[in-house]
């Protein structure tokens, strides 16, 4: 297939260190139709109070009700869904952990093994599904992001091993895509580190040695498999995955090269939260808009995360208050919270949605993004009827600017939709049972 | 009393599980049940869990009644582990004793795990790769280089409260790349950057002085100079890159005169027509911290507006790019670096005997044991292989060092057995294997050259407590100290918690940090002076510095240093062990107040290893404020609560526990009020023990809990060390290392030397 290549540096050269997006009329790309329609999750942490984000309502959005009120001017770009549950993320017979399952669940639509760290087991994720199937289309098949950077030490969540808490995406059942949470290094995954003329011209060189590298260690992984064990193979062929999808990407690397002379990467991890997702924002609507990948999950923040959100009057921790037994004050907090989060993703959204696309058609229409989490009501930890946002996609013919109730309906199902949109035949996604085709 | 028809069932279910075994007959299995096991039960299980009782929702009578031990095997696990870790029965009651215990634990074993605790088995550790701790610390063993990996990798995942556990340790395609990018990293540091290239400083269109910008160009229409002043930190040859370009007119090419300082270097004719642009390079001489002026002239100008062909009318000068870098001073600076890798350090003169004995040194230590000679000639065929492809003999290694550091066998931990004629189902691991279990769980790295040349002589187990002890008193056992405390009692989550600065103004990042290190420097001076474990509750000193004298408002001279302080008199009341210290207190509260739930949490956890049993699910935990609308306090609210029968069994025993923390306000600062009302530290078990604050909670701890503490923190040392969970096939590995101790007292350093000479650690399956 011939994709006419886009210069990056082009696009990279309007950004400047504020990270604006460009506009890309001058971009030459592909026709209209061919523009490609990437898929992303953002996931809420601890439940939201549903009385304050969800509409009234169903049909045509009206007012927005307060935890979603940032999102105002973006009305006629989202659809919110409801009904959608994910029931292996209740207990089923494995006592607590709500907070571990619901993360670990929400992309897989599995049933998380308990365990602390033998045999750990979940299933693979909608993200990996249409990685495997389209990712190779990308320089980066799918990109995971996440603004927890460290594991809490000690136990996670009532026995359950920190992996299923601190990743969305998951490969295989049981190796996690973990996920990268410094803007910086996102950065250079996208679009290269080194400036130097003479690296420049190293380049294709180093890739060839690289190369030359891979193929000696995968000699060394066929001497040590005749030693190992049965399950100490598991890990091998972890390693071996792994070293094979870097060498499509190395291969995939020397079709496409960014030159970012102009351009400044970021810092690091800001110190203020509220910056860090936006830089993180920032990152996805780069790789997005460089077709750098199509496919994308950002944990905000990890199911369970007892920050606190001093900035918004709100001293206490987010997962502490998520308990609040209906006291009046904590829910007002927790709404505040909810608020914020639906602020962050508003920016991302306004992103979107101001960049241009090669035929004038905005970038939003082209993606179609979840704004979601695995609980409901966090002081229960339901995990039926969950926050779930649908934005983008309209030239892809996905609604918009509706509220409409599945009522009862796997998750899943609507995952099993959205591949379906993204041009990804899969005949199930966890626990699905059919395919929601309204979106 | 078990009625006859439940006996019957026993026997039959006996019978089943007997038919694995080939030890018994079913008949004497049943006969021991009833003559051994039973009684035990009867006596110490049956007050509270039997004969009708059924304290905390648990009787044992009828779990044992119930159909098969597969279908409750969940309640059988609960029943043993309360029992081994000595949690079952409580304080308050009569203790059954070591022999009884092990009768009962084997009987369950037997029964409801199928498995004969007559075999020792020492297990098997899923093939671990290095964390990112260990990736780092390994990297500065083998080629003196500091990295920043906790930067650079994504976070290690963690099971069983810790990042060494093989299972959990993923490698997903992120951290391949990685490993790749890191590879050349170090390569870099330790080598010097590629082809002696220095560091580069770059200059583009915008940042050239003289002429005119034109797209990505600076472009000179007449004559005229670009100009650069160069500031030189270092003396020595600079090599100067230009990317230029020249459009043409009349016969000659574009000609750029380079002059440095006044003098005259060298001239260059265009002959890249543009667009198109070449690479111009050239030298000059600087000294250190220098300035220096570099100007690139365009001498001869040429306009010919009536040519026909309009790409010939005007001759201009057009320049991209410039950069300058200096790659002697970079040479020099890998000096001593260069050699201690490969005997010599000028490019120039690495051959291929330097490279050759460098791999046959160095190869064995990136992958953890020796090679054959077969193997390492695998590696000079790479590197001739390089060669081949045109790089000069230091490239050449660079590559195959970076082959070598993303091998899968300098990644992941590979352990040899050694040579054995014994027929038996497990083998000692090889000294090289033992040395580097040795090394990363005392130092988080690799073994030094005296570890190394130890098992490489055979003689590390005939010399293992005098290499103990050297490595406990080399300074890199705070990789210990830090990962093993920072993860057992969660110190690192010290980073992560952020308390409300209204509330808590004191709270600065210094004291943050003061903190971590207080419990780290108490536990390091237990281990180093081989203290008694007790201590951990029991010390009436502690370990402090000026920040942390000033948070905790305690008298004397202090500075930055920390210093052992002993208490005494109030203060002694406040401080000393464990539960006084301000980062354990911290990471159990909430951002706004404490947590008397987090901290009894804490407590049975980490110390008592009897973690609370799950919330059921769907009922929101308890949790605890000054409710605004009915004014009780927390402890109000927990009565209340605790007529609900479901959460009161646990949280009494969590939050008493915690009540008699609560003296210390949510960062460890002590308190007799809060919130208005005098503190109430009453703290009361279900089971009957009382204690009265603090002090006499860790008192209580000490005298009833002991047992349940030294074997708590063996297994938090087993499994951090062996990288693995551990099953009720470790209980008799566990309790040799408990029962070698002849006298009460159980000291730090001996019961890491035991864990060291346990059959787990020496053994593998």
């Amino acid at each position: 297939m011939h994709r006419p290549t886009i210069s990056r540096r082009l696009i990279l050269r309007g950004l400047g260190v504020s990270l604006a997006l460009p506009l890309m009329e001058s971009f030459a790309r592909s026709p209209a139709d061919t523009i490609p329609l990437r898929m992303g999750f953002t996931y809420i942490p601890n439940g939201v109070i549903m009385d304050e984000w969800r509409p009234q309502s169903v049909g045509n959005l009206k007012d927005l009700p307060n935890s979603l009120k940032p999102l105002e001017n973006q009305k006629k770009d989202f659809q919110v869904l409801s009904g959608l549950d994910h029931t292996k993320a209740y207990a089923n017979g494995d006592g607590g952990g709500d907070h571990a399952r619901a993360n670990a669940t929400f992309l897989t639509g599995c049933q998380a093994k308990k365990t602390a760290g033998k045999d750990i087991r979940i299933g693979v994720s909608v993200d990996q599904i249409a990685a495997e199937a389209i990712g190779g289309q990308t320089k980066l098949p799918s990109l995971e992001l996440s603004c927890d950077g460290v594991r809490r030490s000690g136990k996670c969540d009532s026995g359950y091993s920190c992996a299923y808490q601190y990743n969305l995406s998951w490969k295989t059942e049981s190796m996690p895509m973990v996920p990268e949470s410094n803007p910086r290094l996102v950065f250079e995954r996208l679009f290269g580190k080194s400036n130097s003329l003479v690296d420049r011209e190293n380049q294709l060189k180093r890739k060839a040695l690289n190369k030359s590298i891979l193929d000696f260690a995968l000699e060394d992984a066929g001497h040590l498999s005749k030693r190992l064990s049965r399950v100490d193979q598991v890990k091998l062929n972890e390693y071996l995955t792994s070293v094979r999808e870097l060498e499509k990407r190395i291969e995939r690397d020397e079709k496409q090269w960014a030159n970012l002379s102009d351009y400044k990467s970021p810092d690091g991890i800001p110190g203020n939260y509220k910056e860090h997702l936006r830089i993180m924002f920032d990152m996805l609507a780069l790789a997005y808009q460089s077709d750098s990948t199509r496919i994308s999950s950002f944990l905000m923040a990890h199911d369970g995360s007892n920050r606190s959100f001093r900035d918004i009057g709100v001293p206490e921790g987010h997962h502490s208050l998520s308990h609040h037994r209906n006291d009046p004050d904590k829910i007002k907090k927790l709404a505040r919270i909810d608020n914020f989060y639906s602020e962050q993703f508003a920016y991302f959204l306004e992103k979107l949605s101001t960049t241009r696309e090669i035929d004038g058609s905005r970038l939003i229409d082209h993606c179609m993004i979840i704004f979601g989490g695995g609980i409901s009501d966090g002081n229960r930890h339901r995990h039926s009827d969950l926050p779930v946002l649908l934005a983008g996609g309209k030239a892809h013919g996905l609604s918009t600017g509706r509220h409409f109730d599945f009522g009862n309906t796997p998750m899943t199902n609507l995952y099993l939709g959205i591949l379906g949109k993204a041009g990804v035949n899969a005949s199930r996604v966890g626990d699905s049972t059919g395919v929601i085709t309204n979106i | 009393m078990i009625s006859s028809h439940q006996i019957t069932f026993i026997c039959g279910m006996l019978s089943f599980s007997l038919s694995f075994s080939v030890i018994a007959k079913t008949t004497n299995e049943f006969t021991f049940f009833e003559e051994q096991v039973l009684p035990l039960m009867e006596e110490y299980c049956y007050d509270c869990h039997g004969d009708g009782a059924q304290k905390g929702d648990f009787s044992i009578e009828e779990l044992i009644s119930l159909k098969s031990f597969d279908d409750h095997s969940k309640q059988w696990d609960r029943v043993w582990k309360n029992i081994y870790n000595r949690n079952m029965p409580p304080a308050n009651v009569p203790q059954p004793g070591d022999e009884e215990i092990s009768t009962l634990l084997s009987w369950v074993e037997k029964s409801a795990f199928k498995h004969d605790p007559g075999q020792i088995d020492p297990g098997h550790i899923v093939l671990r790769r290095l964390n990112r701790t260990e990736y780092e610390n390994t990297i500065k063993e083998l080629f003196q280089v500091t990295i920043d990996a906790e930067n650079y990798f994504p976070a290690d995942d963690t099971g069983y409260g810790f990042d060494t556990i093989g299972e959990v340790l993923t490698l997903s395609p992120l951290l391949m790349e990685k490993y790749l990018g890191m590879a050349e990293i170090v390569m870099e540091k330790a080598l010097g950057p590629i082809n002696d290239h220095a560091e580069i400083v770059r200059l583009n269109a915008n940042e050239i002085q003289g002429g005119q910008k034109q797209g990505n160009f600076r472009v000179l229409p007449s004559r005229g100079s670009f100009n650069i002043s160069h500031r030189s930190d270092w003396g020595g040859i600079y090599t100067v890159n230009v990317r230029a370009s020249a459009s043409r007119a009349g016969k000659e090419f574009a000609k750029m005169q380079v002059i440095v300082n006044g003098k005259e270097i060298k001239t260059f004719s265009i002959d890249s027509e543009y667009p198109k642009k070449s690479l111009y390079s050239f030298q000059f001489a600087a000294n250190a911290k220098s300035s220096n002026l570099i100007s690139l002239s365009f001498i001869n100008d040429f306009y010919d507006p009536k040519n026909k062909n309009p790409k010939l009318r005007d001759r201009n000068l057009y320049i991209e790019e410039i950069e300058l870098s200096l790659p002697e001073g970079v040479m020099a600076k890998f000096m001593e670096s260069r050699r201690r890798l490969l005997e010599e350090w000028e490019t120039k003169k690495i051959g291929d005997a330097h490279v050759i004995n460098s791999l046959e040194k160095w190869i064995p230590r990136i992958y953890r044991m020796p090679l054959s000679p077969k193997e390492s000639s695998r590696h000079i065929a790479f590197y001739e292989k390089m060669k081949h492809k045109g790089l000069t003999p230091i490239e050449a290694l660079r590559q195959t060092f970076k082959a070598a550091l993303v091998s899968p066998r300098f990644i992941f931990r590979e352990e040899k057995k050694r040579e054995d004629k014994n027929d038996s189902s497990y083998k000692q691991i090889d000294e090289f294997a033992l040395a580097h279990r040795m090394s990363f769980f005392l130092w988080s790295s690799i073994p030094d050259d005296n570890l190394w040349r130890l098992a490489q002589s055979g003689k590390l187990r005939a010399n293992l407590h005098p290499e103990f002890k050297r490595m406990l008193a080399d300074s890199k056992i705070r990789e210990f100290v830090n990962n093993f405390c920072g993860q057992w009692l969660q110190l690192r989550d010290l980073n992560l918690v952020n308390p409300n600065p209204e509330k808590f103004p004191k709270f600065t990042d210094q004291v943050r940090k003061s903190m971590i290190q207080e419990t780290q420097e108490f536990f390091k001076y237990l281990l180093m002076q081989n203290l008694p474990v007790d201590l951990l509750l029991g010390a009436n000193f502690s370990m402090i510095n000026r920040d942390l004298a000033e948070f905790y408002g305690l008298s004397g001279e202090f500075d930055q240093k920390f210093k052992k302080v002993i208490f005494n008199g109030n203060e002694l009341y406040q401080r000393g062990g464990l539960l006084t210290h301000g980062s354990i207190l911290t990471i159990t509260s909430n951002p706004t107040r404490t947590s008397p739930v987090k901290r009894g949490k804490w407590v049975l956890d980490n110390l008592l290893a009897a973690p609370p049993r799950d919330p059921p699910p769907g009922v929101a935990e308890l949790e605890e404020s000054r409710n605004s609308a009915n004014n009780l306090t927390f402890r109000e609210q927990m009565t209340q609560h605790s007529k609900n029968p479901a959460c009161y069994s646990c949280h009494a025993s969590m939050d008493n526990l915690g009540y008699a923390m609560d003296n210390f306000d949510a960062v460890g600062k002590w308190r007799s009020v809060a919130d208005g009302v005098p503190v109430d530290v009453f703290g009361k078990l279900s089971s009957g023990e009382e204690f009265n604050g603090v002090d006499e909670l860790q008192n209580f701890l000490l005298q009833n809990k002991k047992q349940s503490i030294v074997r708590c923190l063996t297994q938090k040392l087993f499994i951090y060390g062996l990288g693995r969970g551990l099953t009720y096939k470790d209980r008799p590995a566990v309790d040799e290392v408990l029962t070698s101790f002849q006298k009460d007292q159980i000291n730090f350093a001996d019961l890491l030397y035991k864990v060291i000479e346990s059959k787990p650690f020496q053994f593998s399956n």
